[in-house]
C-alpha cells in the first residue's frame, strides 16, 4: 500500500455502512446531537430508515474513532435547554469519504438506470 | 411548540441498568447521552400513545441495544489483545473461517453432547432444574395461549380493526353503554361523515314449530347494511336489500349455519324453503357462514329478519324506546378520536333538537375488539404478569442451582483456561448447556401447559350479555403455532437469563485461589453476593404475588358474604317463551300463567311458586323513566330511572325477597298498585312513609300515534305503592342497589318469563322437578317452549365464576412462587452452612452454646429475608394498583392483607432457614477441624 501522506487512503473507508451514510448526511447542515440525527433521518428518509440508540452510538463511536466526525460543544445558538447534550460535527476526512461514498452510490444508480430498473421521475 | 419536560424515573433507572451489558468504556463514553436520547424518545412516544408507547419502545429498542452491546464488546475483546489492528483483522478472518456451517454445527453438537453427559452425571440437579423450569415455562405457556386466543386472535370479521360498536353514555345512568332508540340510529347513519357504514341490530324471539317439538329460537333484526358493514357474504342465497328496510316487503329471512344443518339437514337447496315461526310462514333467502356469530345472548341467535317485519311497529317513532346496538365501519384514515369528536357534535345537536330525550347523552365509540375483551383484559394481564414472576423466580432458582454446581466444577474450568481455553468458548459451552436444560424444561412444560389449558378452558370469561352479545372464547384456548413460538422464545430466553450469570462468573476464576490444594471451600464473597442477590429477587417477587392472590382471596370472601337479598337455596328456575302470535292477546298469557301457576303449586315439594320477567343474576334488565307524585316535574324524567319488574303474587315468597312493610300483590290484583324496594323507598321518601305514594312509570304512560312520536301522560300508568321489599343484587353480587319497581304480573302479563320454584327439601334431583313443571307447562299448551332450567343456588356460584377463576389461578401462581423462593432460601443455607463448616466447629470448641451458633446462622437468613420482604413491599404497592379493578370491598393496599402476607412470608422463609441451621449445631468440632 503506497500512501503519501500519513491519512489512510479514502477508498479503505468505503463501502460505509448505511447507517455511517446517513449519519454523515445529517451532518452535512450543521452540528447536531444524537437524538436530533434520529430525527433528521426518520425525517429525511420518511420513517423508512429508523436509527435506535444501540446501532446509532455503536455507529457514532467508531465513527469518532476512524475521524470521520469528531464531539463539539452546545453551538452557541441553540436555545439552551435544561440538558447537556455532546454535539457531533463532520471532520474533514468525513466530508471527504461522504463525498467518495456519494459519488460511489450515484455511480451504482447509473448503471441501474442504464439497465432500466428505475423509472424516470416524473417532473411536475 | 412547548414541550412539557416529563420524566420517567422508573424507566430512566431500566435504562440505567440495561446499560450495564456495555463494556464500561464505551458506558463512560455514550451512557449520558444514550440516556437522554432514551428521554427524548421516550417523552414522544408517552405522548402520541401513552404507555403503550413506552412498551413498545423497550421493545423494539432492547434488541438493538443486545446485539449492538454484544458487538461492541466482541470488539473490545478482539481488540484487547493489543496486538495491532493487523492481528484483529486476522482474528476477524480467523472468526469468519470458524463460522462455516459445518464448523459451527460440529461445535454446537459437541457441547449439547457435553451438555447431556454433564446432566447425566447429576440426575438429582437434573430433576430438581428441569421440574423448576418447566413448572415456569408451562405456567408461561398456557397462559399465553388463553391471552392468545383471548386478546390477539383477531375477531372473524373482515378489517376487524375498523368495526366499531357506538352505543349511548350517560353518565347518570346504571349501564355504561345503553342501546339506542332506531330514530337515534338513522339520525347518526344521516349525519356522520366518518363511517363508511352503519347497520342496526336489536333482537326478538320466536317459537318455531313443525319440528319434534316446539322450540324457542333467538332472532336478530337488523338494517340491511348490518352484514355488508360486518363484511360478511352468504354462504348460500343473499343478504337483505335496502328495500327490506321498509314495511310492506315479503317474508324473508336469514337463517344461520346451525339451523340450516338442524332443521334442514344441510340441504343445499334450502334457499325458498319455508320455517313456521309463531304461526307464520317465513322464507329462507340466505345461509350465513358458520364462523358468524354475532347475538350469543341469552342464546345465539339462528334467525335474522329485516327492519321491515320488526314485530315492534312502533319502534321507528319511539325515540324514548332504546333498544338498537350499532355497528359501524370507519372509514379508511378516520380515527376513532376524530369520529368520536364527530359523534359528540351531533348529540349535542340532538339534545337541541329534542329537549330532555338526549340531555347528557353521547353517543360513544367503542372499537369492536375493546369491546368483547375489555372485561378480560386486565385479569389476563395481570394473570400473565403473575407467571412472569413465577418463571423470573424458577430462572433465580436454577441460576442458583448451577452456581453451587459451578462451584465444584471450578477446579476443572480453572485448569481449562489455565490451559489457554478462550473464554469465550467456555461461555459459549456453558449458555448451550443451559438452553438445553431449558429446552427439556419447556418439552415437560408443554405437557404441563396442555393439562393447564384443559382446566382453564371451561371457565367462561367473559359471559356475553345483552350489550356485548358476543362471546370471545367461542374457540377455545390451544397450543397452535404461535403459541409454540413464544414458548421458544421464552425457552431460548430463560436458558439465557439464568445460564449467564453463571457461565460468565465461572468463566473467569481466580486461578491462583483456585488452583491452590484445598481451598475449595474458602467461597468468595462475589459467588455468595450474587446467590444472596438472587434469593432477595425471589421473596421480592412471591411477595408481590402473595400479595396480590392475598387480596383476591379476601375480595372472594367479601363476594361470599354479600347478601343477595333472595335465598338461593332450594329454588328451581325455568323460562318459558310463549308464542307472539297464539299469545297476542293478554288475556291469553294471563290465563296461561295463571293456570300454570295454580297446577305447579300443588305439585308435591314445591313450597311456593311465581313468576318474574327478568330473574336476578340472569343477565336480564329493564330500566324506565319513573314520575313521582309531588316531586318530578310533569313531563319525561330521565333522571328519576328505575328499574322495573313484572312478578306474581307469590314471586317474593318463592324467591325469599323479605318483605318489609306493607303486602305483596293479591293473586288477582285489580287495583294499580306496586311494590317497591328500599333504595326506592330511601331515595325518594326519605323522611317519610313511601305506603301509598304514587309513582308512574314512563313506559306505562306512553300514547302511542300511528304517525308520530308518543306523548307521556303520567295519569295513565300512575300506581299506588303497598309494599317495600329487601333490595336485590340483581346483576351481580358487586353492583350497587338501585331503585327498583315490581308491577303485579296480572296486569302486566309477559310472554316470555321465568318461574321461580321454591322446593320443601333439598332438591335432590334437579332435572325430576324441572320435568314435572315442564309436564304441566305443556299439560296446558303443547306448544310452549321451556329452556334454561337452573338453581338459584348455580346462577349465584356462576355469577362469581371470574373472580373466582382469578383468586384461584393467582392463588395458584403465588404457591407456587413461595415454593419455589423457599426452596431457593433452603439451597442458599445449606451452602453457606457447609462453606461455614470449619469456623462453627471452631466457635464449638470454643465452647459457642447453640444458642449462640444458631443465632450466628439465622442472623443471615434474616437479612436476606428482610431484605427480600421489605423490597417485596414496596414492589406490591406499585404492582397491586393493577389490581384495583378487579377487587371487591376493599383498596388495593388493604393494610391487613400486607400485614399477614408480610408475617406468613417472613415465617416461612425463616422456616427454611431453619432448618439447614439445625444442622449446623449437630457439627462435630473434631471433625470440622480435621477437615481442614
Amino acid at each position: 500500500m503506497s500512501q503519501t501522506n500519513n491519512e489512510p487512503a479514502i477508498e479503505s473507508f468505503l463501502p460505509l455502512t448505511p447507517a455511517e451514510f446517513e449519519i454523515l448526511l445529517a451532518l452535512v447542515d450543521g452540528d447536531l446531537h444524537g437524538y436530533a440525527i434520529m430525527q433528521e433521518v426518520t425525517g429525511r428518509t420518511l420513517g423508512n430508515m429508523k436509527l435506535l440508540p444501540g446501532t446509532l452510538y455503536r455507529a457514532l463511536t467508531r465513527m469518532v474513532d476512524k475521524s470521520l466526525i469528531r464531539h463539539v460543544g452546545q453551538p452557541d445558538n441553540v436555545e439552551s435547554d435544561d440538558e447537556r447534550r455532546r454535539y457531533y460535527q463532520l471532520t474533514a476526512l468525513g466530508d471527504r469519504v461522504l463525498k467518495a461514498e456519494a459519488e460511489r452510490l450515484s455511480n451504482q444508480v447509473r448503471a441501474a438506470k442504464a439497465k432500466k430498473l428505475i423509472a424516470k421521475p416524473n417532473r411536475a | 411548540m412547548p414541550v412539557m419536560k416529563v420524566r420517567f424515573p422508573i424507566y430512566e433507572q431500566i435504562f440505567w441498568l440495561l446499560m450495564r451489558i456495555y463494556p464500561s468504556a464505551f458506558r463512560k463514553a455514550n451512557a449520558t447521552d444514550m440516556i437522554q436520547f432514551f428521554n427524548d424518545s421516550m417523552r414522544r412516544e408517552y405522548t402520541a400513545r401513552g404507555y403503550l408507547g413506552i412498551a413498545r419502545l423497550f421493545l423494539s429498542m432492547l434488541p438493538d441495544l443486545l446485539m449492538n452491546a454484544f458487538t461492541v464488546r466482541l470488539d473490545r475483546i478482539i481488540s484487547l489483545r493489543k496486538l495491532g489492528p493487523s492481528y484483529a483483522a486476522d482474528y476477524r478472518l480467523m472468526y469468519r473461517k470458524i463460522r462455516t456451517t459445518g464448523e459451527i454445527m460440529d461445535t454446537l453438537w459437541q457441547d449439547i453432547k457435553y451438555a447431556f453427559r454433564t446432566m447425566a452425571k447429576n440426575p438429582g440437579f437434573t430433576a430438581i432444574a428441569v421440574l423448576t423450569l418447566a413448572l415456569g415455562i408451562g405456567a408461561n405457556t398456557a397462559i399465553f395461549s388463553v391471552v392468545n386466543s383471548a386478546l390477539l386472535r383477531p375477531l372473524p370479521f373482515h378489517d376487524p380493526d375498523r368495526l366499531m360498536m357506538i352505543w349511548g353514555d350517560n353518565p347518570k345512568k346504571d349501564w355504561p353503554q345503553l342501546p339506542v332508540s332506531l330514530p337515534t340510529f338513522f339520525d347518526l347513519r344521516e349525519q356522520s361523515k366518518s363511517f363508511a357504514s352503519m347497520g342496526g341490530w336489536t333482537q326478538t324471539s320466536f317459537t318455531m314449530t313443525g319440528g319434534t317439538e316446539p322450540e324457542d329460537v333467538l332472532s336478530g333484526i337488523v338494517t340491511s347494511d348490518f352484514f355488508t358493514t360486518m363484511g360478511i357474504q352468504p354462504a348460500m342465497g343473499r343478504l337483505f336489500v335496502s328495500s327490506e328496510d321498509n314495511r310492506g316487503g315479503g317474508p324473508n329471512i336469514i337463517i344461520s349455519d346451525s339451523l340450516w344443518q338442524r332443521r334442514f339437514g344441510s340441504d343445499p337447496n334450502v334457499v325458498g324453503k319455508a320455517l313456521t315461526l309463531d304461526g307464520r310462514d317465513y322464507y329462507v333467502v340466505g345461509v350465513l357462514p358458520a364462523s358468524f356469530k354475532f347475538i350469543t345472548y341469552p342464546k345465539d341467535a339462528e334467525i335474522w329478519i329485516p327492519l321491515g317485519l320488526d314485530p315492534f311497529t312502533d319502534r321507528r317513532y319511539a325515540r324514548g324506546v332504546s333498544g338498537c346496538g350499532i355497528v359501524a365501519r370507519l372509514k379508511p384514515g378516520v380515527t376513532v378520536q376524530q369520529a368520536q369528536a364527530e359523534l359528540a357534535t351531533i348529540s349535542r345537536q340532538l339534545d337541541k333538537a329534542y329537549p330532555g330525550d338526549y340531555a347528557n347523552w353521547t353517543a360513544r365509540i367503542t372499537p369492536l375488539h375493546e369491546q368483547v375483551v375489555k372485561n378480560l383484559k386486565t385479569a389476563l394481564l395481570v394473570l400473565f404478569g403473575a407467571v412472569g414472576f413465577v418463571l423470573l423466580i424458577a430462572c433465580a432458582n436454577v441460576a442458583n442451582l448451577m452456581l453451587t454446581r459451578a462451584r465444584s466444577r471450578q477446579r476443572e474450568i480453572a485448569i481449562r483456561v489455565a490451559m489457554g481455553a478462550n473464554r469465550l468458548r467456555l461461555i459459549q459451552q456453558m449458555l448451550t448447556e443451559s438452553i438445553v436444560l431449558a429446552g427439556i424444561g419447556a418439552a415437560v412444560g408443554l405437557l404441563f401447559a396442555r393439562w393447564g389449558i384443559s382446566l382453564i378452558g371451561h371457565i367462561p370469561y367473559n359471559a356475553p350479555n345483552i350489550f356485548t352479545p358476543y362471546n370471545v372464547t367461542a374457540k377455545p384456548a390451544a397450543i397452535d403455532p404461535k403459541v409454540l413460538v413464544f414458548t421458544l422464545a421464552i425457552t431460548l430466553l430463560t436458558g439465557l437469563l439464568f445460564g449467564l450469570v453463571p457461565a460468565i462468573d465461572c468463566s473467569k476464576p481466580d486461578l491462583n485461589e483456585t488452583l491452590k490444594e484445598g481451598s475449595v471451600k474458602s467461597g468468595s464473597w462475589r459467588h455468595n453476593r450474587a446467590r444472596t442477590i438472587l434469593v432477595i429477587a425471589e421473596i421480592a417477587l412471591s411477595m408481590i404475588l402473595l400479595i396480590g392472590a392475598g387480596l383476591m382471596v379476601k375480595s372472594f370472601l367479601r363476594l361470599q358474604e354479600v347478601d343477595p337479598g333472595f335465598v338461593a337455596e332450594n329454588a328451581v328456575t325455568l323460562d318459558i317463551n310463549l308464542s307472539s302470535l297464539k299469545y297476542r292477546q293478554e288475556e291469553r298469557t294471563a290465563a296461561f300463567y295463571t293456570q300454570l301457576l295454580q297446577n305447579v303449586s300443588q305439585l308435591s315439594g314445591v313450597k311456593s311458586v311465581g313468576i318474574v320477567d327478568s330473574l336476578p343474576l340472569s343477565g336480564s334488565d329493564s330500566t324506565t323513566g319513573a314520575f313521582i307524585e309531588g316531586l318530578s316535574a310533569p313531563g319525561p324524567s330521565e333522571k328519576n330511572e328505575v328499574h322495573y319488574r313484572t312478578a306474581s303474587a307469590d314471586y317474593f315468597s318463592a324467591m325469599g325477597i323479605r318483605m318489609l312493610r306493607g303486602r305483596a300483590f293479591d293473586a288477582n290484583e285489580q287495583k294499580p298498585v306496586t311494590v317497591i324496594n328500599e333504595s326506592m323507598a330511601r331515595r325518594y321518601w326519605p323522611n317519610e312513609d313511601a305506603i301509598g305514594k304514587r309513582v308512574a312509570l314512563t313506559t306505562e304512560s306512553l300514547r302511542f300515534y300511528p304517525d308520530r312520536a308518543p306523548d307521556i301522560d303520567p295519569t295513565l300508568g300512575m300506581r299506588e305503592v303497598v309494599g317495600i321489599v329487601t333490595d336485590v343484587k340483581h346483576t351481580s353480587l358487586d353492583s350497587n342497589h338501585v331503585p327498583e319497581m315490581f308491577v303485579p304480573f296480572s296486569q302486566r302479563p309477559q310472554r316470555d318469563a321465568t318461574l321461580a320454584v321454591r322446593t320443601s327439601s333439598d332438591v335432590g334431583d334437579l332435572g325430576a322437578i324441572a320435568n314435572l313443571v315442564r309436564r304441566e307447562v305443556w299439560n296446558i299448551d303443547k306448544d310452549a317452549p321451556v329452556s334454561n332450567v337452573n338453581t338459584m343456588s348455580a346462577l349465584l356460584s356462576k355469577s362469581v365464576s371470574k373472580p373466582r377463576f382469578n383468586f384461584l389461578l393467582l392463588g395458584l401462581f403465588a404457591g407456587l412462587a413461595l415454593l419455589l423462593a423457599s426452596i431457593g432460601i433452603y439451597g442458599v443455607m445449606s451452602y453457606t452452612i457447609t462453606q461455614r463448616t470449619h469456623e462453627i466447629g471452631v466457635r464449638i470448641a470454643l465452647g459457642a452454646k447453640d444458642s449462640d451458633v444458631l443465632t450466628l446462622v439465622m442472623g443471615q437468613g434474616l437479612r436476606i429475608t428482610v431484605i427480600g420482604v421489605a423490597i417485596g413491599l414496596l414492589g406490591s404497592f406499585a404492582a397491586t394498583r393493577l389490581l384495583s379493578n378487579l377487587l371487591f370491598g376493599i383498596t388495593a393496599t388493604d393494610p391487613a392483607t400486607f400485614i399477614v402476607t408480610s408475617v406468613v412470608l417472613a415465617v416461612i422463609a425463616l422456616l427454611a432457614c431453619y432448618l439447614p441451621a439445625r444442622r449446623a449445631l449437630r457439627v462435630d468440632p473434631i471433625a470440622a477441624l480435621k477437615y481442614e
